[in-house]
């Protein structure tokens, strides 16, 4: 039997089948996505806080002082909406006004996108012309690419 | 509607790179604020039928200015709370993150500027 035949049959001997899949998922999503979600919140609050080097969306920090080196710093995540969360934003559009959970969830991408932005860059003093962008990789897609982009400078500091 | 008060004495706000007359004495790093929005189900209606006609989706334009708004007010309350008195270096981008909503993000260099 081919893998579409044995789908059928089994729509056949159990209806419900899909039903009980995506509530499961929205109930899934409901309960593993709001406890990922305060994880994640927690771990970029650490790595936020012991982030200390200048960041800028400025062309320089201090136009005076001689760098060393200089190269693209890149970060970038993609993220994507849970199901229980996805069926809340589905419902506020409807209503109009803020999307809370997509707000929520891209000022999460967006700051993990800066931190993998610095951490790629261990020995960097300073990042400048700093820039953030959103893009969908796919019209209405559930999920979205957010890319932080900078110079990431090392100041010379020889004799 | 939201006001877009980019001149609030207690937060300047510029896409240069330094206040004019003053000198940046302090710098707290990279401010953002950001918010999804989707327009009211009746108002997006009209927009769609007023998109068939062409010229200016009204409704709309109101959408990003209120979304803009609200992200410049949270991108200056980070900054106020770093002890920033302006934003320099300000950026504004925009992307559509699902059917029928709009993600609006404002983001700068908050610092701390004094008269020269």
């Amino acid at each position: 039997m081919d893998a579409l035949g044995w789908v059928e049959a089994l729509l056949e001997s159990a209806p419900l089948v899909p039903v009980v899949l995506i509530v499961g998922a929205i109930g899934a999503g409901g309960v593993l996505g709001g406890s990922r979600l305060k994880a994640l919140h927690r771990r970029i609050r650490e790595r936020e806080s012991a982030m200390r080097r200048p960041v800028t969306t400025a062309p320089w920090v201090d136009a005076h002082r001689p760098v060393a080196h200089a190269t693209l710093a890149v970060g970038t995540v993609v993220v994507s909406m849970d199901a229980f969360r996805g069926v809340l934003a589905s419902l506020q559009k409807l209503i109009g006004g803020e999307v809370a959970p997509y707000s929520t969830l891209l000022d999460l991408a967006r700051r993990e996108a800066l931190l993998r932005m610095y951490e790629k860059h261990p020995r960097a003093d300073a990042f400048v012309a700093c820039r953030i962008m959103t893009s969908s990789l796919e019209e209405n897609a559930s999920y979205v690419e957010v890319l932080a982009t900078s110079t990431a400078v090392r100041y010379w500091t020889g004799s | 509607m939201a006001e877009l008060n980019l001149h609030a004495p207690e937060m300047m706000l510029t896409n240069l790179y330094e206040v004019p007359g003053q000198r940046i004495v302090e710098h707290f790093g990279l401010v953002h604020g950001g918010t999804v929005r989707a327009k009211h189900f009746g108002r997006d209606l009209f927009a769609g039928l007023q998109n068939a006609v062409g010229g200016e989706l009204k409704a709309y334009t109101e959408l990003m200015e209120e979304a803009r708004a609200e992200a410049i007010s949270r991108m200056r309350s980070q900054a106020r709370e770093l002890g920033a008195n302006a934003v320099v270096g300000v950026y504004f981008t925009s992307a559509g993150v699902t059917s029928g909503a709009v993600e609006i993000l404002a983001y700068g260099t908050a610092v701390r500027v004094e008269k020269v």
